[in-house]
């Protein structure tokens, strides 16, 4: 599949979509809270990884994590162009030693998700990129423009209104 | 990384998510087929060869139909010269062929014909045996072969004449060596020829002439200098360095783009009698792109001991809590910024030249190396702010180093200057922005450059 792709079989290339695709829209949907930014982003990141496969000389088994990370600057890259000016960071300091509570483990993922898309901009892409996406927070910092200072006061607001919403949920369930 | 984080990441790390594939195919197939198809380099290529090549073609062949007209009238010239009392060279074409000899005393008469250009009359004896009409046909055929070498004796008797005169005169070599060529040319068809022998009589001084300029000539070197300018289309090659840079690159391709692009050279030559020649000078070249961005961003900067807090007490005190704070700092630009890169370069090629008459071509490549590179305006920067190239000393370095030259030299030589029209073609072998640098830059330079040769 890659060989044909490389070789800009469009055979092979939808086969890539078909394969890859529910995965690389997974992580879209991630980063975009709209479901049809999610869509663009993954059409634009399957855009870049068939301009440039040539490129890519490492083992097949790195081609997933390849793509992955398209993705994901493809996302980010979306994020700068559309950032809104009204989602200006709250001042206040979190304390980063609260734990979370295991309420968490009552949700589904679909719920954690939908919890997830509800963070700001900046919280969502630091909480993405380091609990999942497993960037370290000084990668963090070179790639959305940030201190590794202020990338790590993002993940601990961002884990702070993670809680607040499962507590809210849970009470609103109860 | 605490319980939470692992299991949020255990989580999501393999997620699928169901979407219509096909209909996200369509999308992408139509953007595949709607993406700019770059002409490759052998586009470009293959009229750099061509070019020279029909003009070549074209000009031998227009040359080849004036040499025959010029030899149907050249019976007429030499009856003309005959009349020069200032000619004095005299040709004589005896009888030679063996065939001939054998065959009936009819057309050895026929082939017994005596030239004489210093005032004799061409005389053609031919008696017409009406019995067989073959033997008319044979002895019309000798006498067409005939007429042509005596067109060519009367074109080389003029040459001789005309190199006389440039030698006693004193005229310049280049003239001369040019006549030499076509003479020996000449002489050389004649004394091959199956039928005639030819004796050149008065010709031996001037050949003895020939052989000694010739032999001054053979070893040393010619040598010229070019000047030329033109203009050049430019194909930016930008490459990440690392995976990880495949958006930045993305995005300064669609911030930069070029406008145009001018070169210009100073080249001394020096050339063997063989061909063979080696160049050297000093290039220039200058691009022009234009950089657009209309973007925003948003700067988070952390200040340590900041107050965060004042509590006013209640004997009206005041306390501050201090802290550390983030600053959001929102950064809007519109710009449009026009970027100039400049090199000079000292170049070093071999070449070969080929031709004649007045039309030449040379081919030759080489290398060059970058003693001088400015650059001025701005690029999107690794933090995806705008950034000035003439100061970040992060970005490009101060020499663009190693380029790969090839040029293809269409000359035309008039009496006294000589014109050329230059296809050329100029590659960055190495990157011209630092190893620091997460993106590689270089240049495929294509262009026309006119010029003039000055011989000394």
């Amino acid at each position: 599949m890659i060989i044909g792709c490389k070789n800009d079989d469009r055979k092979s290339q939808k086969a890539l979509v078909d394969t890859y695709a529910p995965y690389l829209f997974a992580i879209s949907k991630r980063y975009m809270r709209d479901e049809s930014e999610a869509k663009d982003i993954i059409q634009e990141a399957f855009i870049s990884i068939f301009n440039n496969i040539q490129n890519f000389r490492s083992e097949p088994y790195a081609f997933k994590a390849w793509m992955r990370q398209i993705t994901v600057n493809t996302a980010l890259q979306k994020i700068r162009k559309t950032y809104r000016s009204k989602e200006v960071m709250p001042e206040t300091i979190m304390d980063d030693r609260n734990e979370m509570p295991d309420i968490y483990q009552k949700f589904d993922v679909e719920d954690i998700m939908k919890i997830i898309n509800q963070l700001p901009d900046k919280y969502r892409q630091v909480f993405n990129m380091y609990v999942i996406d497993g960037y370290s927070h000084k990668e963090i910092a070179e790639e959305i423009g940030l201190k590794e200072s202020s990338s790590r006061a993002l993940l601990t607001r961002a884990k702070a209104k993670i809680k607040e919403k499962l507590f809210e949920i849970q009470k609103m369930a109860i | 990384m605490g319980e939470f984080e692992k299991d949020i990441r255990d989580m999501f790390v393999d997620l699928e998510v169901p979407i219509d594939t096909n209909e996200l195919w369509r999308g992408i197939e139509r953007k595949l087929d709607k993406k700019d198809k770059k002409y490759p380099l052998w586009w470009f290529l293959i009229p750099l060869i061509l070019l020279p090549l029909i003009t070549y073609t074209v000009f031998t062949q227009t040359k080849s139909s004036e040499k025959i007209n010029s030899k149907n009238t050249s019976i007429v010239n030499s009856i003309n010269t005959s009349q020069n009392p200032d000619n004095e060279k005299q040709i004589v074409i005896a009888k030679h062929d063996n065939k001939t000899k054998n065959s009936s005393s009819q057309e050895a008469e026929v082939d017994k014909n005596e030239v004489k250009s210093s005032g004799a009359n061409l005389q053609k004896q031919s008696f017409v045996d009406n019995k067989s009409i073959a033997k008319k046909n044979k002895i019309r055929n000798k006498n067409a072969r005939k007429n042509t070498v005596i067109n060519d004796i009367s074109y080389v008797q003029k040459e001789i004449k005309k190199n006389t005169l440039l030698m006693s005169n004193g005229t310049k070599e280049k003239r001369l060596d040019f006549n030499i060529f076509k003479l020996n040319h000449v002489i050389n068809s004649l004394e091959k020829s199956k039928h005639f022998e030819l004796e050149l009589l008065d010709f031996k001084p001037v050949q003895n002439e020939i052989k000694t300029k010739e032999k001054k000539k053979s070893g040393s070197w010619n040598k010229s200098l070019d000047i030329g300018i033109g203009f050049a289309f430019v194909d930016k090659l930008l490459k990440e360095r690392d995976n990880n840079y495949l958006l930045y690159r993305e995005k300064r391709e669609s911030t930069e783009a070029y406008l145009e692009a001018i070169n210009s050279n100073i080249a001394l030559n020096f050339k063997n009698e063989s061909g063979f020649f080696i160049s050297t000078g000093v290039n220039y070249t200058q691009i022009d792109e234009r950089f657009t961005s209309k973007d925003s961003a948003e700067l988070v900067s952390s200040k340590d001991n900041a107050v965060i807090q004042e509590i006013t007490e209640s004997d009206g005190s005041k306390t501050t809590i201090r802290s550390q704070k983030d600053v959001v700092q929102f950064i809007k630009w519109d710009k449009v910024i026009y970027n100039y890169y400049h090199f000079v370069d000292i170049p070093v090629s071999v070449g070969y030249a080929f031709g004649k008459n007045k039309w030449n071509f040379e081919i030759s490549s080489g290398i060059s190396y970058d003693i001088a590179f400015f650059k001025r305006g701005q690029i999107i920067g690794l933090d995806n702010y705008p950034v000035d190239i003439s100061k970040d000393n992060a970005l490009f370095k101060s020499s663009a180093g190693l380029n790969f030259i090839s040029n293809m030299k269409v000359l035309y030589n008039s009496d006294r200057y000589t014109f050329y029209f230059e296809p050329n073609i100029k590659y960055n072998i190495q990157s011209i922005t630092k190893k620091s640098n997460p993106v590689e830059q270089k240049y495929l330079i294509y262009g026309i450059k006119l010029g003039s040769r000055f011989r000394f």
